[in-house]
């Protein structure tokens, strides 16, 4: 079952166009508050509902995704605005994690893992996804960050596929899809900060979406490939903004994005793996 | 500080645990019944429908100049025929969506998913019917209300019918639009239209 053309123009392109177009609006009238990560829910939850892939009204836990999304962007909004404490904004990270824990684990009986040992398990990585991403988004200019979150997210989107969800597939592909639209925005717009407030956005969208995702399986695929995909940026916080002539940081640099593109890597070889053989349809 | 977050966060993190999400009953309907109430309100003799007896199939086809039909089943069947002398006066079905099949597995843990029929959460479709009106002695125009993908819609179908006090015999096809049912992905590449063939043979 082949992605249609609308599929892509609406679920790849237009979550790139919103996210840009709100990017430079902003940045043209020169707020003094960071609209990136704002601009880049907006792209994402535009292409979830283009598509119609959530309902407007949340009927059951999946259908939360988009509104986590935006309340995760909402967070990392805050939290980086200047005034705001950093107790202020653990408090407001934890918050998040709990909340969309609560809203994105299925309530039904008979879950594996239980219930609340996913609930926990998706506030752990929000958690120590939000806070270290937003550490290296505040010290690194340049495309790395999106890059990998962009890479983290279409590894993400090629395990769902396979996980038996077109459905969520595509929402993964819109995550990326905002992603690569904040990797092309800072090739030309290398400004330090630039992902600012983005982490929280990226730890709900990539952590949700595999939640989900295998909440709703019947597949083979292994819970390592969905556990794994969104900690694939992680080696990042290993990275010094530092520059040296000897090329010491750049090969540690490529090491350390090495080992961010392996974890991808082993997590969609697994699914893959588990889902190879049978027959296609 | 730091001991501050750590005990807010295990505050938090204790309270999600130990808090238990209430179930989630919207798509469970009540396990299905031999003798539904609606059906034994009818006139006549209970006929069980059983996984032996009755077989339920849908085939959908692919949109474009291939249609590359895929078939399957429901395993799971089960409910009550109302019979009345010679003629059927009720039909009763429920269906355990859970039990959906097909050859191919990755096909059938698809429709599973939320793309199709998203067993989750409405692991349950019915069948009740409201009239069955005869054309002569073996046709009929069976009219009812299919409950499936938690929408409930009215239907009707032609059915060929030949029914006695111990066995009931129905064939019927038709066509259902899944899009009315809440089941809107991948129109694109998977026509609306779905066909359905119900067999009873007891």
């Amino acid at each position: 079952m082949p992605f249609s053309v609308s599929d892509v123009v609406l679920g790849g392109l237009l979550p790139i166009a919103v996210t840009w177009m709100i990017v430079g609006l902003c940045g043209r009238f020169r707020a003094d508050w960071n609209a990136v990560p704002l601009a880049a829910a907006a792209g994402l939850i535009a292409a979830v509902f283009a598509l119609q892939l959530t309902p407007w009204v949340p009927s059951t836990h999946w259908h939360w995704l988009p509104a986590a999304c935006a309340a995760a962007a909402l967070v990392g909004t805050i939290a980086e605005l200047p005034r705001i404490r950093p107790v202020v904004a653990w408090v407001l990270t934890i918050a998040l994690a709990a909340g969309c824990g609560w809203l994105l684990v299925p309530a039904r009986a008979g879950l594996e893992p239980s219930g609340p040992a996913q609930m926990v398990t998706f506030a752990l990585y929000v958690i120590v996804l939000s806070r270290p991403l937003e550490r290296i988004g505040q010290r690194l200019d340049g495309p790395l960050l999106p890059a990998l979150e962009w890479f983290a997210l279409s590894g993400g989107a090629v395990v769902l596929a396979l996980c038996g969800s077109l459905r969520f597939a595509q929402i993964g592909i819109a995550a990326a899809a905002v992603f690569f639209a904040l990797l092309l925005i800072s090739l030309f717009r290398r400004r330090i900060g630039f992902m600012r407030g983005t982490a929280p956005l990226y730890a709900v969208a990539a952590t949700g979406c595999m939640l989900v995702g295998r909440a709703n399986s019947f597949s083979n695929v292994p819970l390592a490939s969905y556990l794994l995909i969104p900690l694939a940026p992680l080696p990042l916080c290993f990275v010094s903004s530092a520059t040296d002539e000897s090329g010491t940081v750049w090969r540690r640099k490529a090491l350390l994005v090495g080992i961010a593109l392996a974890i991808v890597g082993l997590a969609v070889g697994l699914a893959v793996a588990a889902e190879m053989g049978g027959d296609e349809y | 500080m730091r001991r501050f977050f750590g005990l807010l966060t295990l505050a938090v993190f204790m309270t999600v645990g130990c808090g238990e999400k209430p179930i989630d009953e919207s798509g469970d309907a009540s396990a299905p019944a031999g003798a539904d109430d609606s059906a034994t309100d009818a006139d006549g003799k209970p006929f069980a429908v059983t996984p032996e007896n009755t077989t339920i199939k849908f085939v959908g086809i692919h949109v474009g100049d291939k249609p590359d039909p895929r078939s399957g089943e429901f395993k799971q069947v089960t409910g009550t025929i109302m019979v009345d002398g010679d003629q059927v006066t009720a039909i009763d079905i429920d269906i355990d969506t859970t039990s959906v099949s097909t050859d191919i597995e990755k096909l059938t843990n698809h429709l599973k998913s939320p793309d199709f029929f998203d067993v989750n959460q409405f692991p349950t479709a019915k069948f009740e019917s409201t009239s069955i009106d005869y054309d002569d002695s073996e046709t009929a125009t069976v009219t009812g209300n299919l409950t499936l993908h938690g929408e409930t819609k009215e239907v009707s179908f032609p059915a060929t019918i030949t029914a006695s006090e111990d066995s009931v015999n129905l064939k019927s096809e038709f066509t259902i639009d899944r899009t009315e049912f809440g089941m809107t992905f991948g129109t694109d590449n998977v026509a609306p239209e779905v066909s359905l063939t119900v067999s009873v043979e007891g």
